[in-house]
């Protein structure tokens, strides 16, 4: 027992002294040498200590989190750049809410350890707000082969200082399975679309078929509250930012224009019968349950490039002013105490570059470039196919970014948008409830900061 | 009360294991019969299927003169005690006692009277109100006694049911279990491995080897007249002495030999060889029937190995080439270990076995 | 002489005190890792935003809309769920029990569900009950449905959604629960069943007399072991419904936890939500341990 106990402590302060003294610079590698011996060839086996420079460098990213976006992002994107400038790059998927505490905890503790992050730029505000980013300015300005695209200086750029380069964007497109197009109301046109044609679209396939075929995502607190308020933009609601009404709104009268072509599709059963299940439009697009949704690019990109000549796809409808789409980007910042902001440096030099940008949006599904330059390379395969209309969109649309950082909490703001869908699109008779739109207003407006 | 027929019964496992092969059996009415046979026998088997927990692969078996080959066991009218006492331990004794007879839809009344009657017999009716965790292991088996004899079953079937007990409980619990079947006339089947319990409770013997009767008989019969070796070596403590021999006949009459016997048989004994025609022989004789003689009558002179005293009597072995012989002496006979011996053997109690069917020459 | 004594007795202190020593590194882990996170959180559950002592978070969680939906939803989900659990593992379990052949194959197969994670559960079956999923195709393979016939699981009252939940999750936990079962079963004497038929019990009396009575402590271990997880049922039904639109308890934890974390209300409700799912499940866990006996032993002793 005593021997037991005596063995326990001295295990235990041994780990922590290997812990303590872990070597913060060097590497034991173990290394196979091949030593000749009087004429013999021996391999031997050699445990040495070998010096490794640390050039690594975390990023935290709150974008590319489905698989195939994230393999695609390490494999074609950052394995050349470490094999370019032999950094290691130490990719991270973490949350949005989840990446602001964990640099709370770092800057709390003074131990930086993410060096840069991929942000949402409706989050942007979190970090610069908190001024733990440091300026980009000096290495953006030397640029002269790139311009970026100003639509998301709003967030990016604050008091004209950037921290924020956003590298990638995305916009609402429609997508249309081509079985759809039969039921094409008269005179309306994918590329021309209005939100009547396409609630009239709806309402004629689930006639004509028996059952609805509109996708959206009917789980909470998804993309409801974008796939939505692209149309209330589209009859003129102004973006965030702008004064009031502004997205995000639930009751101004340009938004109840868009609820009663949505309720005209609720109540025409033209959503597919099982709506409040679906959590994203990709699936059910691929197998043909769904026929019709307006939803986020880089979706239209994926169900697009898994069988062009199944589907058709346009910009956003338009409403009774113009297209209306959300759009949003993802920007690199570099935090302003790391230690390897150099290599971070480098990483958004090469990330910026128009052939990577073009290769990594296209190749992530169908994002969007934010350097004007990369269009130029711009071919004519499926994926290139959605960046133009995209790009139409990101062009003409009235867009809003997500003034996330407004709210105490964008989740709870989406969930007023999913309430409404289910009471009054969904299940109600196809007229406004403006009581119960009133009452979520107030609820939104209950959630500001 | 009733006899049990078995016809040509036969139990297959699987494919290829074949438990009890063409069993045939006939238990009379208020007979105590033991299946015995050592381990993996089938004598278990046999049994289960009298009882129904094991289906019979073909034959027949009869109850009187009712077919219960294919009746589930509750349609059968028998009972059973089994080796780990089966007694069911939420239940109290009383309870245990009248599970079978509430089933049979028995008024309150009735029952009180059948479990006072039955556990005053098995001298348990002071332990009614008990669970089974708060008895000994033998107070147990009296529950499951009593529990059997409470249906008044048309046979009784014993499943090694003293093997769990303590060597001293198991005696005096055999004298027990013989009184109750005295008292119950009961029509018995009892399985036991352990030839000293078959010999001292059985009516008739049932020897089992490999799935087979081998000998059927009172305990005198299987004891004295063995009919295979099987047998005069499973039976009897110490077992028959076995003796390798070769047939000389010669002017002085018949002799068995070998290379320390030279017995010349009695003209009587000899005649058992008649219609004997092989030369080799197998000699049996039972450890009582070697007697100490002068050195003139000997047939067998060797030297005492060791005595093992029993008190009764005493054991003298002796040895002959690597085989240890036993001999049963009177306890008063002073033997030291090396003194020399002059044997011989009470010669109609010999047995003779032909060495390659290994059966006996006689009946 | 006394010197003898007082050995003997500091002997004896010594030995009632070894148990005390030997639990204590355990003690210390529960203290830093379980009892002191369950304080905080209890007395978070009793403090407002501004740190004074308040019962408000508790009125919050009491008057918020989805607390009764959510308490009645879970309690449809662990009746139900755990009566077609028990009846349908007992009943594998008394098949499995039989050793027919092949039953070894049958158990491997029944066992499958109990190895998916619960989140690969909801994706398969969601997989299944959409629409064109393989449930409906599968039907129509097997000329139930008609060609370009549908069902539309998915698609309903609430109803037929906590239905279709209580399936799911049972078509999970059956295995467990049917793996304890037969455990019991498997412990329970050959003979003390056969002695039950020879004295007259036919299958059901003696399931019903003597299985069951026997098996009793292993059901009560396997039911409330089970309780206890139904309540905390959450993954299965955000995957298939996602959240708030069928609330349950500890749905709405996660809900307040992870998803609106952001919100000023969010921290008490959590909080409170926590405290009654704890105060639900250790009302369980005091009822299974009282059943299972565990209070029993000192009584006995005295």
């Amino acid at each position: 027992m005593k021997k037991f106990s005596v063995l326990m402590i001295i295990a235990l302060l041994g780990a922590a002294l290997l812990t303590a003294c872990a070597p913060a610079e060097t590497v034991t590698v173990i290394e196979t040498v091949i030593v000749e011996k009087e004429g013999e060839t021996i391999i031997e086996t050699v445990e040495k200590e070998v010096e490794v420079p640390s050039k690594t460098l975390v990023l935290d990213s709150e974008m590319f989190s489905p698989p195939a976006e994230q393999i695609f992002f390490i494999d074609e994107i950052l394995k050349p750049f470490e094999e370019e400038t032999g950094i290691t790059v130490t990719f991270q998927i973490v949350k949005g809410e989840d990446m602001f505490d964990r640099l709370t905890a770092q800057q709390a503790t003074g131990h930086v350890t993410t060096d840069m992050i991929l942000a949402f730029n409706g989050r942007f505000a979190w970090y610069t707000d908190e001024g733990w980013m440091g300026s980009l300015d000096e290495t953006v300005n030397t640029w002269d082969d790139r311009s970026i695209l100003p639509a998301f200086d709003g967030q990016a750029v604050v008091d004209g200082t950037r921290y924020f380069v956003p590298i990638s964007a995305d916009v609402y497109l429609t997508i249309a399975n081509n079985k759809a197009l039969d039921y094409l109301p008269v005179g309306a046109d994918m590329d021309n679309l209005t939100y009547e044609q396409y609630a009239d679209w709806a309402v004629a396939i689930a006639a004509g078929e028996n059952e609805g075929k509109v996708c959206m995502t009917g789980i909470p607190m998804k993309m409801w509250i974008y796939q939505f308020s692209s149309s209330a933009l589209a009859y003129g609601l102004p973006g965030a930012g702008n004064p009031e009404p502004a997205f995000p709104n639930l009751n101004a009268p340009q938004t109840v224009k868009a609820w009663e072509q949505w309720a005209k599709i609720g109540a025409g059963d033209g959503f597919m019968p099982t709506i409040l299940s679906v959590d994203n439009c990709v699936d059910f697009l691929m197998r043909e349950e769904a026929w019709l949704s307006v939803t986020h690019n880089a979706r239209v990109g994926q169900v697009y490039a898994s069988n062009e000549t199944q589907f058709t796809v346009g910009p956003a409808p338009m409403g009774d002013t113009a297209i209306g789409s959300i759009a949003g980007a993802h920007g690199l910042g570099i935090v302003e105490d790391s230690a390897n902001v150099e290599a971070a440096l480098l990483l958004l030099e090469y990330l910026t570059r128009p052939e990577i940008q073009l290769k990594m949006n296209k190749g992530t599904g169908g994002f969007l470039p934010v350097v004007a330059e990369a269009l130029d390379y711009l071919g004519d395969d499926p994926t290139d196919e959605i960046i133009r209309k995209a790009l139409i969109v990101l062009d003409n649309a009235n867009g809003s970014f997500l003034p996330v950082s407004d709210f105490q909490d964008w989740g709870a703001v989406k969930q007023l948008f999913d309430d409404v869908f289910s009471e009054m699109v969904l299940n109600g008779d196809g007229t406004i409830d403006q009581a119960l739109l009133d009452a979520k207003q107030v609820a939104l407006e209950a959630l500001r900061k | 009360m009733t006899t049990l027929t078995m016809e040509k019964v036969t139990k297959q496992f699987g494919r290829n294991v074949i438990a009890v092969k063409d069993f045939d059996l006939k238990v009379k009415d208020q007979e105590f019969l033991v299946l015995l046979g050592p381990s993996g026998c089938g004598k278990t088997t046999a049994m289960r299927m009298v009882a129904g927990l094991e289906e019979v692969t073909s034959g027949q078996i009869f109850l009187g003169d009712r077919n219960i080959t294919d009746l589930p066991p509750r349609k059968r009218n028998v009972s059973m005690i089994f080796q780990n006492y089966a007694v069911w331990p939420h239940m109290t004794v009383y309870e245990n006692i009248a599970y079978a007879l509430k089933l049979k839809n028995m008024d309150k009344q009735s029952i009180d009277l059948v479990v006072q009657k039955t556990s005053g017999m098995a001298k348990i009716d002071n332990l009614l109100e008990r669970y089974p965790s708060q008895l000994s292991g033998g107070q147990q088996q009296r529950v499951a006694v009593a529990r059997a004899i409470a249906v008044n079953p048309d046979i009784f079937l014993m499943d090694e049911p003293l093997s769990n007990l303590d060597a001293k409980l198991r005696v005096s619990m055999r004298t027990e279990l013989k009184t109750i079947h005295h008292k119950a006339g009961a029509t018995t089947v009892f399985v036991t491995h352990d030839q000293s319990e078959a010999m001292s409770m059985a009516d008739r013997i049932v020897i089992m080897k490999d799935g087979e009767v081998v000998q059927i008989g009172t305990p005198d019969d299987v004891y004295h007249r063995s009919n295979s070796l099987f047998v005069a070596d499973f039976i009897g403590t110490p077992p028959t002495n076995f003796l390798k021999v070769v047939i000389k006949k010669d002017q002085e009459g018949t002799h068995l030999k070998n290379a320390h016997l030279n017995l010349l048989l009695e003209p009587g004994t000899a005649k058992t060889l008649d219609g004997y025609s092989k030369e080799k022989l197998i000699l049996g004789i039972r450890p009582e029937n070697i007697i100490l003689v002068n050195e003139e009558d000997a047939s067998l002179s060797t030297s005492c190995l060791v005595t093992e005293p029993q008190g009764s009597h005493q054991i003298i072995a002796i040895q002959l080439d690597d085989k240890i012989i036993k001999i049963v002496a009177a306890a008063d006979l002073k033997i030291k270990t090396g003194e020399d011996l002059h044997l011989n053997f009470k010669q109609e109690t010999l047995r003779f076995f032909d060495p390659e069917t290994t059966l006996a020459l006689s009946d | 002489m006394a010197l003898a004594i007082n050995t003997e007795r500091r002997r004896k202190i010594g030995k009632q005190i070894v148990p005390y020593l030997l639990v204590l590194p355990v003690l210390f882990y529960y203290i830093a890792f379980w009892a002191r996170p369950v304080v905080q959180q209890l007395v978070q559950s009793f403090t407002s935003l501004e740190g004074q002592f308040t019962l408000n978070n508790y009125i919050m969680v009491f008057t918020d809309l989805n607390f009764l939906p959510a308490l009645r939803n879970t309690s449809i989900i662990v009746v139900f769920s755990v009566t077609l659990e028990f009846f349908i593992a007992l009943l594998l379990a008394l098949l499995i029990n039989r050793k027919f052949p092949g039953s070894g194959i049958f158990l491997f197969l029944t066992m499958i569900p109990m190895a998916l994670p619960a989140v690969a559960v909801g994706a398969l079956w969601k997989t299944g009950l959409t629409t064109n999923g393989w449930i409906n195709s599968l039907l129509t393979y097997l000329g139930i449905l008609t060609e370009g016939g549908k069902i539309y699981w998915l698609a309903g009252s609430i109803w037929k959604l906590l239905a279709l939940m209580i399936i799911i999750d049972a078509w999970q936990v059956i295995p467990s629960i049917m793996i304890i079962l037969l455990a019991g079963l498997q412990n329970i004497p050959k003979e003390t069943e056969e002695a039950g038929y020879v004295f007259g019990g036919n299958y059901f009396t003696v399931l019903r007399k003597i299985t069951l009575p026997l098996l009793s402590s292993t059901i009560q271990t396997a039911v409330i072991l089970r309780l206890i997880a139904a309540i905390q049922i959450w993954l299965i039904v955000i995957v298939i419904v996602g959240f708030s639109r069928m609330p349950v308890l500890v749905e709405r934890i996660v809900y307040y936890h992870e998803e609106v974390p952001r919100l000023t209300i969010s921290p008490a409700m959590a909080s409170g939500y926590t405290i009654i799912v704890t105060i639900i499940v250790s009302i369980a866990a005091l009822a299974y341990l009282w059943v299972s006996g565990a209070f029993r032993r000192k009584r006995k002793e005295v």
